[in-house]
């Protein structure tokens, strides 16, 4: 008896010892198919752990002027003479070729052609287009790479905005910003690495959410800091009436003596990261208000940037402001500027808009120049996606309307080793589709990110089992506009 | 095996070894039928069976130890035969394989005839198994030669179907890309060369010349092969490789021949456009302007990445890590790079030794960012101790012109930003003179003139120097709009004028009667002017050498008692109820674009607001203010009523005003209307204001328009 229960339990063994070996064997084999380098190095996990760039960068910093709402290419960058003669007429069904159009004007039962209101002329030694909205973007064409064929993949603002900001339409992705700041990290330790200006033109505006500049999963040390335009450009940094810096700085002693005092009993890492934020936060104290502070500024940068660059809160100021952070080591500028959402009073708005942005934009690309740091800081200007090139609502010979275009748009790049004084890309005559050169919202984010010394392929990070990167599963360097 | 069967299986392989030798010698002279042409293709479906049995029957062979083992030998024998006899068939096969085109030649001969030999041995192993049984070390030999000659022509064929070097191309793809710098790749041997390479010399090379053409150099890809010359300089639709290239893959000219990898279209358009510019060989890409076609295309194949490589060993990353703390970064320019950046971004950190203690990494050291930091010129002699600096940043220190020959040691030095420090025009020069690798400049705002500017400029040409803006006269800006800083435009008896602008140094001038401030006779703004009446402010902003800015319209309001309790008696239009009762007197007007925010809506109901003083007051006037915009549906109020009392219960009117109907011109406008009486003491106040019924001009005449109501003001 005991030999047959002896003999039922090898069976038994033996089976389980096969059937495990199989599903054992087999599930090694199956992962690896699956996840190709599961039996790879970690290299590449680990060089992002100590924030290092994958190869040598050109650009070290980014300053992103963000025109949100969707500034029109017809009237900035990409001149369209044949729609001027073609004006009025029906846009004809083989150009828009399917393109859908938003719920705003897809009730209308006529697309009339309209060109530009505003004249084009020629600038610089690259002889780019630039409309006479533009007159201090016009003197510094020679430093910008002006591309015309952008496209994208959303129509409306918000998911258009998303997607340019963390690579998807949905949200909850980690924004440029933040990809940037985790995979190079910090180069001033007494500031963010991250930082965002907001400001308001008189158009017709279109909001921002912290969701853009947000961390997604990443760790929220990467997340962007929103610098406000009052007296605290950050919140709660401050100390209270009546605390001197020396209580602050015994109470952060103590406070750090106690901290240790429980990381000895615990042995919780999280305590030591606490008391360097502390730390961080007590430098910021200093390093903040002195980096915001422009009443230093000379006559001449005033002069350069606009009088508006000393009232808080315009995008001159924000301008002077993202060059100042820059300049001090913030890895990632990011501005917003609302209000170029022009479905209807195109004229005037735009004007408005334009003499809001254009001498400041101008500036800074100037002013980076002066100080020897366009090179290793690159600038990007641009909108969200392009306009229509029919009119939205009533078309008369002064006013007219552009709805959203996401299949062409202009933008334009200087310094961090992009190529200076280059257009790059075209469109057709009627400025709605490309026809030479396209590039994606990815390829741009590829192409910024190479511009930093990080490849986009290589920039990971792994979230609910699968690795995400900024440029999802698709994007390709734009090898024309590097230098 | 019984004998019957053995001679039967004798004579099957003596019959598959003629016919393989009658193919081997005349198939040459054979053309193949397109049904042979198919079996041969099924070559690679059936030998993998003779490879199997042969390696097992040579491993019986192996290991057999005497005869006499009947079962064992019979397996032996019966493997030994369908090995043979599969390897014959799979031999046929590939022999008519062979025949289509294609394949490499030298590859082919090794497979083909390893595999003739295997097929041999192994015929000849089971033909004179009897005789080996006696001699089983000759059997074993042949039996393990067999083995090695079949994973020999194995391997070949392996080769020929997916390519050379594909069983280790994993392990050797890794290696580096050669990288040519943009500026020193050659069209022809960095460009076109590979693309032959990559996809061509695997049958185009001098030792297998098929077409009689190589193309692995520059004279025979000139020599052209059998069909002729590859191209017509200059005209690549008449050139015979474009027309090789272009035709359709089905046909047999069609180049690479079908099955082979093709050229990517990319590919065929930079051939075309190199043969296009005459095919050129020793010119340079970057010596093409900048919107040649084929500069573009060629910049889209050179690797995009062009790093500096450093002669110079990484440090200790330990050492490193020593030297940061909170205001000096020394980071690895790259995961991997030996070399180093320093960024000092702080002042507060700095100490006479922060840049000696960095002498341990002083070779690895390319770039240091010292923006803002006290650095003297004694601190750079122990700069001009990092050998390899190629950048350095020295805006706003405190450095001279005479401390840069302490940077001449620095032979890397590329890209040197001075501004904010003190230059000098002699020194500078004298300075750019000898650093010889300098090719990038910066110095705005260090004390030259523009005349000195434009000589350093135009004496360095090899070096881009920024040094501010370059225009003589800028525009004329205008100055911007005058704000007013006091906290509440409501106040009680008097208040300062608090007038700002932003630009230091601007004159403000300002008038309280309503005209338009000018430079000559309007008062100058000193901070001293105090008001005591509700008023117009109209101010603006002089400075010489700007534009003066545009007026702006400011007002302050006088209201000399707040209630101590507000009740609204009425109900607030739903869309604009602001903050309801607490809007009247919260010392705060809104602005035109408010509505909702600070304006309190009235339309089905008149506003009743019912105001209690503590102390009765001497009142005399009443007043509130509207936001009207007729083209909207916001109108002015119809009328205004005043009621009054020491008791709630008997509130008297003490008075009504009608006011004018509104005109159809009028547009978006916040104005106020005023109550006067005569004097009254006053515990209680009702104020009513009725919405205007529109007016006749309007489309909605009779009905109810929209009142706009906040700050209300007792005096």
């Amino acid at each position: 008896m005991y030999r047959e229960l002896y003999e039922h339990a090898l069976h038994i063994n033996r089976r389980r010892f096969l059937s495990r070996l199989a599903v054992g064997v087999g599930s090694v084999a199956l992962g690896s198919l699956l996840i190709p380098d599961l039996f790879k190095r970690k290299e590449e996990e680990e060089t992002m752990m100590k924030g290092l760039a994958h190869f040598a960068p050109k650009a070290k910093r980014v300053i992103y002027l963000f025109q949100n709402g969707a500034p029109s290419h017809l009237e900035s960058f990409d001149y369209k003479p044949k729609l001027r003669e073609l004006w009025g007429t029906e846009l004809p069904a083989s150009v828009r070729d399917g393109q859908r159009l938003t719920g705003m004007s897809s009730g209308q039962k006529s697309f009339p052609l309209v060109g530009s209101f505003f004249d084009f002329r020629q600038y610089g030694e690259s002889q780019a287009w630039v409309s006479d909205l533009f007159p201090y973007m016009s003197k510094i064409v020679d430093e910008l790479c002006i591309i015309r064929s952008m496209h994208t993949e959303a129509i409306n603002h918000d998911p258009a905005l998303t997607f340019f900001q963390t690579g998807a339409q949905q949200g909850n992705r980690p924004s440029m910003g933040s990809w940037v700041s985790y995979g190079l990290g910090s180069e001033n330790e007494n500031l963010p690495a991250f930082t965002v200006l907001l400001s308001k033109g008189k158009g017709n505006g279109q909001g921002v959410y912290s969701k853009l500049w947000s961390n997604g999963f990443l760790d929220s040390i990467y997340q962007g800091v929103q610098f406000s335009n009052g007296e605290d450009p950050v919140l709660y940094l401050k100390d209270p009436e009546g605390m001197t810096r020396e209580d602050r700085r015994k109470t952060l002693d103590r406070l750090a003596e106690l901290n240790e005092l429980s990381f000895k009993e615990l042995g919780d890492p999280e305590i030591h990261s606490k008391v360097s934020q502390y730390e961080m936060a007590y430098r910021m104290q200093m390093a903040v208000p002195e980096a915001m502070d422009l009443s230093k500024e000379p006559d001449e940068i005033v002069r350069l940037y606009g009088p508006d660059c000393l009232v808080a809160g315009t995008y001159s100021a924000n301008c002077l402001l993202a060059r100042k952070l820059s300049e001090n080591g913030v890895r990632f500028v990011q501005l917003y500027h609302q209000g170029w959402d022009q479905h209807q009073n195109l004229p005037t708005e735009m004007a408005g808009q334009a003499k809001d942005t254009d001498q400041p934009s101008a500036a800074l690309i100037t002013d980076l120049k002066q100080r020897g740091l366009l090179d290793e800081t690159l600038v990007i200007w641009g909108g969200e996606f392009g306009r229509t090139n029919y009119s939205q609502g009533l078309l008369t010979k002064e006013n007219y309307g552009r709805d959203h275009h996401p299949r062409c748009f202009s933008l334009w790049l200087a310094g961090g080793g992009i190529k200076p004084g280059i257009v790059y890309g075209e469109t057709d005559e009627f400025g709605y589709n490309i026809v030479r050169d396209p590039v994606h919202v990815h390829d741009l984010h590829a192409t910024v990110l190479h511009q930093l010394g990080l490849d986009h392929e290589k920039l990971i990070f792994k979230h609910l089992g699968r690795r995400y990167r900024l440029t999802d599963v698709a994007g390709k360097l734009v090898p024309g506009i590097i230098a | 095996m019984k004998t019957v069967n053995k001679q039967i299986a004798v004579n099957v392989l003596i019959a598959l070894s003629a016919f393989i030798l009658f193919l081997l010698l005349f198939l040459d002279q054979i053309e193949l039928p397109d049904l042979l042409q198919s079996i041969g293709r099924m070559h690679p479906v059936l030998l993998h069976f003779p490879i199997v049995l042969l390696l097992i029957s040579f491993v019986f062979v192996c290991i057999k130890k005497t005869p006499g083992n009947n079962t064992w030998s019979a397996m032996e024998e019966w493997f030994l035969f369908a090995g043979a006899a599969l390897a014959g068939l799979t031999a046929i096969m590939g022999i008519f394989l062979s025949k289509e085109s294609g394949y490499n030649d030298e590859i082919l001969f090794i497979h083909q005839w390893g595999a003739i030999v295997l097929f041999f041995i192994a015929v000849i192993l089971y033909i004179f198994n009897k005789r080996f049984s006696q001699k089983i070390i000759a059997a074993r030999i042949f039996a393990i030669s067999g083995t090695v000659v079949l994973i020999i022509s194995g391997h070949y064929g392996g080769e020929l179907t997916h390519g050379s070097g594909y069983l280790t191309g994993p392990l050797t793809s890794a290696q580096e890309q050669k990288q040519v710098a943009f500026q020193d790749a050659m069209i022809y041997e960095d460009l076109i060369r590979p693309v032959f390479a990559a996809k061509c010399q695997g049958c185009h090379n001098p030792s297998k010349l098929k077409g009689q053409l190589s193309l692995t150099d520059s004279a025979m890809l000139l020599k052209g092969g059998k069909s002729g010359r590859l191209f017509v300089h200059g005209s690549p639709e008449l050139s015979l490789i474009m027309e090789r290239i272009h035709l359709p893959e089905s046909d047999k000219k069609h180049m690479p021949p079908a099955g082979k990898t093709q050229l990517s279209r990319a590919e065929e358009d930079l051939i075309n456009a190199w043969i296009k510019d005459s095919a050129r060989f020793n010119v340079k890409i970057a010596s093409y302007p900048e919107e040649d076609s084929l500069r573009k295309m060629a910049i889209a194949f050179l690797p995009v990445r062009k790093e500096e490589k450093f002669d110079f060993a990484a440090t200790d990353e330990s050492k490193m890590e020593k030297l940061n703390n909170d205001f000096r970064k020394v980071r690895p320019i790259a995961a991997n790079s030996p070399a180093l950046a320093v960024n000092f971004f702080n002042n507060r950190g700095w100490s006479a030794k922060s840049i000696e203690e960095l002498v341990g990494v002083k070779q690895q050291i390319v770039s240091m960012e010292l923006h803002k930091v006290p650095v003297t010129n004694d601190d750079l002699k122990h700069i001009a101790g990092f050998v390899n600096l190629r950048r350095l940043n020295l805006n706003f220190t405190q450095i001279t012109a005479e401390g840069l020959v302490h940077l001449l040691p620095l032979e890397h030095l590329q890209s040197l930003s001075l501004t904010g420090t003190k230059m000098e025009m002699e020194s500078l020069q004298r300075y750019l003179n000898a650093a010889k690798s300098l090719n990038q400049l910066a110095f705005w705002n260090s004390g030259l003139s523009k005349e000195n500017i434009r000589s350093l400029v135009a004496a360095n040409k090899h070096i881009r120097i920024n040094a501010g803006n370059e225009e003589e006269d800028q525009m004329m800006l205008q100055l911007n709009k005058v704000q007013l800083k006091n906290s509440s435009s409501v106040f009680s008896e008097t208040a300062f004028l608090q007038l700002k602008h932003p630009i230091p140094g601007v004159d403000i001038r300002y008038t309280l009667d309503g005209k338009d401030p000018d430079s000559i006779v309007s008062p100058v703004y000193n901070g001293k002017d105090k008001v005591d009446k509700s008023v117009l402010i109209k101010a603006r902003a002089y400075k010489s050498g700007w534009i003066s800015g545009d007026i702006t319209e400011f007002r302050l309001y006088k209201s000399r008692y707040k209630p101590d309790a507000v009740q609204l008696i009425t109900a607030v239009h739903e869309r604009f109820p602001a903050l309801g009762t607490e809007s009247f007197f919260d010392g705060k007007i809104g602005g035109y674009s408010q509505y909702g925010d600070r304006w309190v809506g009235f339309s089905a109901f008149p506003m009743e607001l019912l105001l209690l003083l503590n102390d009765t007051v001497n009142l005399r006037s009443v007043t509130i203010n509207y936001l009207s915009n007729p083209p909207a549906g916001f109108f002015p109020p119809g009328s205004l009523e005043i009621w009054g009392g020491e008791d709630v219960q008997h509130l008297k009117l003490v008075r009504k005003k009608n006011l004018p109907v509104t005109s159809k011109d009028e547009k978006l406008n916040i104005s106020s209307a005023e109550i006067n009486f005569d004097r009254q003491k006053l515990k209680w106040i009702k104020i009513i204001a009725h919405p205007q019924t529109f007016p006749s001009w309007h489309k909605a005449k009779g009905k109810l328009s929209v009142l706009l109501i906040d700050e209300v003001l007792l005096n």
